[in-house]
Parts: structure tokens; sequence; C-alpha cells
């Protein structure tokens, strides 16, 4: 079933996000990041960002760069599977890499010194 | 000797035959194994020679696509809308062929290629619907990241005519 197939592959590019093993990276569009494989490519936004439970898109693409599929968490959800959680998880992971978050925090700290000591 | 000298002729005759067919099957067994090692090394040249001429190929593709970026980027600050989706659906088929020609290519190297094709075809639906007169383009924002793109692809022929420099064969 391809709706069994998306579960598994939302948990494992969620598994492997977490983890670090790939890299999300920025698109030419705001809000949509993308990772790419030997072959293929997944791209992941929200629909609705402004609304308080924006839906989480997952798109894939062939090997020549083509729009072969896409679902959201909506499609994949049910009593067992958290989609909405894992999917928004890995979407805020995914913006955090490609936009180089922990980069930028890091030299903030290292510019802001270490912690003050107390007067 | 004294032996051999017990030995009727055609007894005599007969050992010989067996040492000389016995010296002629070493002889054989040697010949053969020197043509195989010279069979061998003949296929071995020219595995490396068809290796070397895939490798020119593959270097040749991407100075091709590295130029073919640059044009787009011309094309994109002039605004040439309409020249720009044959350009670019030319430029993914080039990036297509060249993963394809060049079986020796890294996982990590193949994923870089898959992630420019994909940048490629991004560009490309936005400026189909520039076109269309359905969004705008942010120029600066796509010539970036085409550069970007370009020192990937710089990166990998530098890599490709670092092996074909090299002695590996592979």
């Amino acid at each position: 079933m391809a709706t069994e197939k998306q579960r598994i592959l939302v948990n494992r590019l969620a598994s492997r996000t977490e983890a670090g093993y790939i890299h999300w990276e920025e698109t030419e569009i705001e809000g949509v990041f993308q990772v790419s494989f030997s072959s293929s490519s997944v791209q992941i936004s929200l629909q609705g960002a402004n609304t308080p439970e924006p839906d989480v898109v997952i798109r894939l693409f062939n090997a020549e760069g083509k729009h072969v599929d896409e679902f959201s968490d909506r499609d994949v959800a049910d009593g067992d599977f958290p989609a909405y959680r894992i999917m928004y998880e890995m979407f805020e992971t995914a913006r955090s890499q490609a936009l180089g978050v922990e980069q930028v925090l890091d030299s903030l700290l290292a510019d802001l010194g270490p912690e003050e000591v107390p007067f | 000797m004294t032996y051999l000298s017990t030995l009727s002729i055609p007894e005599l005759a007969s050992i010989i035959g067996l040492i000389v067919t016995v010296i002629g099957f070493i002889v054989t067994i040697y010949s053969v194994g020197r043509s195989r090692s010279a069979a061998n090394l003949a296929k071995e040249a020219a595995d490396s020679a068809r290796v070397r001429m895939m490798r020119f190929d593959v270097a040749t593709g991407l100075t091709s696509a590295i130029s073919m970026l640059e044009e787009i980027k011309r094309l994109q600050r002039d605004k040439s809308w309409q020249l720009l989706p044959e350009r670019y659906g030319t430029l993914r088929k080039l990036l297509v062929s060249i993963r394809g020609a060049y079986p020796h290519i890294s996982e990590a190297d193949r994923s870089s290629i898959q992630s420019a094709i994909q940048h490629l075809a991004n560009s490309e639906r936005i400026v189909e619907k520039v076109i269309a007169d359905v969004d705008t383009a942010d120029v600066p924002k796509l010539n970036s990241r085409l550069s970007n793109l370009v020192d990937i692809l710089q990166e990998l022929l530098i890599e490709v005519k670092n092996r074909e420099g090299g002695s590996d064969g592979n």
C-alpha cells in the first residue's frame, strides 16, 4: 500500500534527520527545504503556515527532478501513527539545518564569551 | 645405464617418446600461461582506455554544464525569460546523462548531481510561472543558487580530472 510506504518513508526520513545522517538545504522557494539522494529528492514545507496547525507536506521528485508524488500529514495519519508530530518536528529540524541555525548560535555564543561573572 | 642397455629398441623408443610427450606438455602449459597473461594484459589495457574515455566525456560534460549555468545566470539578469526553459531542460538532461555515464561516481557525488538537477527543476518551474505571468522571480536569489551549483560542479570536475591523472586505472 502506498500509504504504508509513505509512513515508513516519513519514519526513516525523520530518524535520519534527527541523527544528522541527512542534510536538508534551502530551495529557490521560501519555506521549502529539500534533501537529495542518488536518484531522487524530497521536499518538505508547510501549507497554511499562518494557521494554528498547518499541514506538513512532503513532495517526492524523480531522477530528472520531476514531481511524482506528494502527501501531507493528514494523508498518512492514523491512530497509531502521530504523523503531524513526526513531520512537523522533521520540518523544524530541516529548516534549522538548512538555515544553519546551530552554526549561528555557536558563533554568537563564541562572540559573547563565557557566562557572565556575577559582580 | 645397465638397465637401458637391456631394453629393446621399441621399449627405448617408447621411453623417449614419453619423455618428449611430457616435455611437450610442459612447454604447452607454459605457452598457454603466457598467452593468457598477454590476453589479460590486453583486456586490462582496453578497460583502462575505456574508463579514461568515460572520464574524459564526463569532464567535457561538466565543463559544458558549468558554461550553461553561467549563460542561464546572464539570461536571468537580462530577464530573457522566454529563452530559459529550454536552457534549463537541456542542462538537466546533460546532468542526468553525466550521472548515468559515469558508473564509478561515488554516492555522495551522485547525490550532489541529483541536488543540482532538483534545483534546476525548481528554478525552471519558477521561470515557467513568470512567463505565464502568475509569479515574479527573485533573480539575485535564483542566481545565487546557480552560483552554488557552479561551485559543486567545479569540485566534481576537479575530482574527475584528478582521477584521470591518477594511476589506479579506475
